[in-house]
């Protein structure tokens, strides 16, 4: 119970030979699932984080293309406006030469029509005169009569002009 | 009267349980180392068995409770060495199972290996040898001499004494406790045989063993952490 002997060596030799059994047969064992259970967990974590950049990645991707399409759509925009307000322009250009054309022919015409109206005039007037001096030659009684054919005359020549 | 002393006597002998004659010596194999064998039997078969087609997913629960167990075991080791002690708690954990069944196995019939001196001191030697090595392996063997001076010149004898009084210590604080509970509890055994050392066995067998065990686990990686520091 009291005495040291060659039992203390067996302890120590026994107590070594426990401390592989239990590193090589306890430990190591249950190590090696846990790590291999954290390299998972590892594994894991990485994939999502590489799935996440990709992401990001492709948003950005995205964000760039739709800003891209803003732009362009403000140029075009601004190109058809700027196209339509030419042609419109264009247009009102055209619409006035047109319409400074139109009345110039109508002033002509209306200076034409004038002028013919007032040729028919004379000659009507010329025709009248004729015809009266013709009718006061052949028809020479009497100043009574006179009288009243220079009366038919000025009503007619009124109603006339 | 002479009979409790004698039947308590023989309770306390540690017995020789079997002689190796080689040559002229004859070597005696005690009880302790015996125990000590079949303690080691016992954590072998338990470990083959509790690691047998460990895996990594959907695990069975005997596999959740070792993993549990081990982890446990380690963190509450590693929280009294330090991350920086890491390499020791292996040992220190074979150590706090070594000596919590050893100091329970009482419950089954035999007779605790720690009862017998070879064994604590053994178990002391070890434990001051890894110190020491601890020390020198993280100082250097300059670093851990002078270390002896610390913190003055003047305290060297009592730290080179400490050498020797920590493994002492360790061994007879060890040693007395497993006597003196297994003394107690062979009284109360002979002497009221039924139910009352029933609560006396969970304070002694038990409760006093794992403490013990802690308690050594506890001091030698206290001393480790002082010497790695």
């Amino acid at each position: 119970m009291l005495k040291l002997d060659i039992n203390l060596l067996f302890t120590v030799i026994n107590l070594l030979i426990l401390y592989f059994i239990v590193r090589k047969f306890l430990f190591k064992p249950v190590q090696k699932v846990l790590d291999a259970r954290q390299a998972e967990i590892d594994g894991q974590y990485a994939d999502a984080e590489e799935a996440q950049t990709a992401a990001e990645e492709l948003k950005k991707q995205y964000e760039t293309s739709m800003s891209n399409i803003a732009e362009e759509k403000e140029t075009i925009l601004s190109e058809a406006r700027e196209k339509a307000g030419r042609e419109y322009e264009k247009i009102l250009d055209e619409a006035r030469v047109q319409a400074d054309k139109i009345v110039e022919d109508a002033r002509k015409d209306a200076d034409a029509e004038q002028l013919r109206r007032r040729q028919q005039a004379q000659e009507e007037i010329a025709d009248l005169v004729m015809a009266a001096t013709a009718k006061l030659v052949a028809s020479k009684q009497n100043a009574e009569a006179d009288r009243e054919l220079y009366n038919q005359f000025i009503a007619k020549t009124g109603e006339k002009a | 009267m002479g009979d409790l002393a004698a039947e308590l006597l023989e309770e306390l002998n540690c017995e020789t349980a079997f002689s190796v004659q080689i040559g002229s010596f004859q070597i005696d194999v005690l009880e302790s180392v015996v125990i000590t064998w079949v303690i080691m039997a016992v954590i072998l078969l338990l470990s083959i068995f509790l690691t047998r087609n460990l895996r990594v997913h959907d695990i069975s629960k005997r596999q959740l409770v070792l993993e549990t167990a081990v982890t446990k075991l380690q963190g509450f080791v590693t929280g009294m060495i330090g991350e920086e002690g890491k390499a020791y708690v292996p040992y220190l954990c074979t150590v706090l199972l070594y000596i919590g069944i050893a100091n329970t196995i009482g419950l089954f019939g035999m007779k605790p290996p720690t009862k017998d001196m070879n064994v604590t001191a053994g178990l002391s030697l070890m434990s001051i040898l890894l110190i020491e090595a601890a020390g020198i392996r993280h100082r250097g063997v300059k670093g851990w001499l002078k270390n002896f001076a610390q913190p003055i010149a003047i305290v060297a004898p009592i730290n080179i004494l400490e050498i020797f009084i920590r493994p002492l210590s360790l061994c007879m604080r060890l040693f007395g406790n497993v006597l003196g509970a297994f003394v107690i509890m062979e009284l109360i055994k002979i002497l009221i045989p039924v139910a009352i050392p029933v609560p006396f066995s969970f304070y002694f067998d038990i409760f006093d063993g794992l403490i013990q065990a802690y308690v050594f686990v506890f001091l030698t990686s206290l001393f480790i952490k002082e010497a790695i520091e």
